[in-house]
């Protein structure tokens, strides 16, 4: 396992421990914050050990990005920015003639699903080839 | 684009896994070199012909149209 994917899962499993120890040595005190701090910990913990023995298992030993997969991750930002900016432009445009009406929240939402889902694809669709232009 | 690392790779006995671990790529990175399907950095063209014991025009075979 990498030096790195080690880190995290030490991290991950660190936070896992020090949420039981405090469930079991503060189960007497009855605060609302004892429960906050465990339930940020151990997602933390299962963030961080999910992200160190899921890369491990992705990867292995091999390099996460080399110049290839670099290039492809700068076309994939770039696609999903030129989508990000078209669905914008054209959320101005449908709010402007009054044809749709969506409040801020359900605008940004929109925007970050379209942005992610867009970097997702392109990606799926450019790894797929050898070289990217 | 054609390219001899395959035959070169084989003749060391060396896996796609083990030329992609001594170049610093990923094993796919390798696999679309030797299809002529990725152009290489001339950095990473160098370092491969330096695993391979060979010199850069003698891996890339660059086909006049």
């Amino acid at each position: 396992m990498k030096k790195e994917y080690k880190y995290y899962t030490g991290i991950g499993a660190a936070a896992f421990l020090v949420a039981i120890a405090l469930q079991i040595f503060w189960s007497g005190i009855d605060t609302i914050w004892v429960s906050r701090i465990t339930s940020f910990l151990t997602t933390v913990g299962i963030v961080f050990i999910a992200l160190g023995v899921g890369r491990h298992m992705i990867y292995k030993e091999e390099p996460e990005e080399d110049e290839r997969t670099k290039k492809i991750n700068a076309l994939t930002l770039s696609y999903s920015w030129t989508v990000t900016l078209v669905l914008v432009g054209v959320l101005l445009l449908l709010d402007h003639w009054n044809i749709l009406k969506m409040t801020v929240m359900q605008a940004l939402g929109l925007t970050m699903a379209v942005m992610i889902a867009a970097a997702v694809i392109s990606e799926l669709c450019l790894k797929r080839k050898g070289d990217v232009k | 684009m054609k390219t001899r690392i395959k035959e070169l790779r084989a003749r060391y006995d060396l896996t796609q896994e083990d030329l992609a671990k001594k170049v610093g790529v990923r094993r796919e990175t390798i696999l679309f070199l030797e299809k002529g399907k990725y152009n290489p950095s001339l950095k990473l063209a160098h370092d491969i012909a330096k695993a391979l014991k060979t010199k850069i025009d003698e891996l890339f075979i660059f086909e006049e149209d």
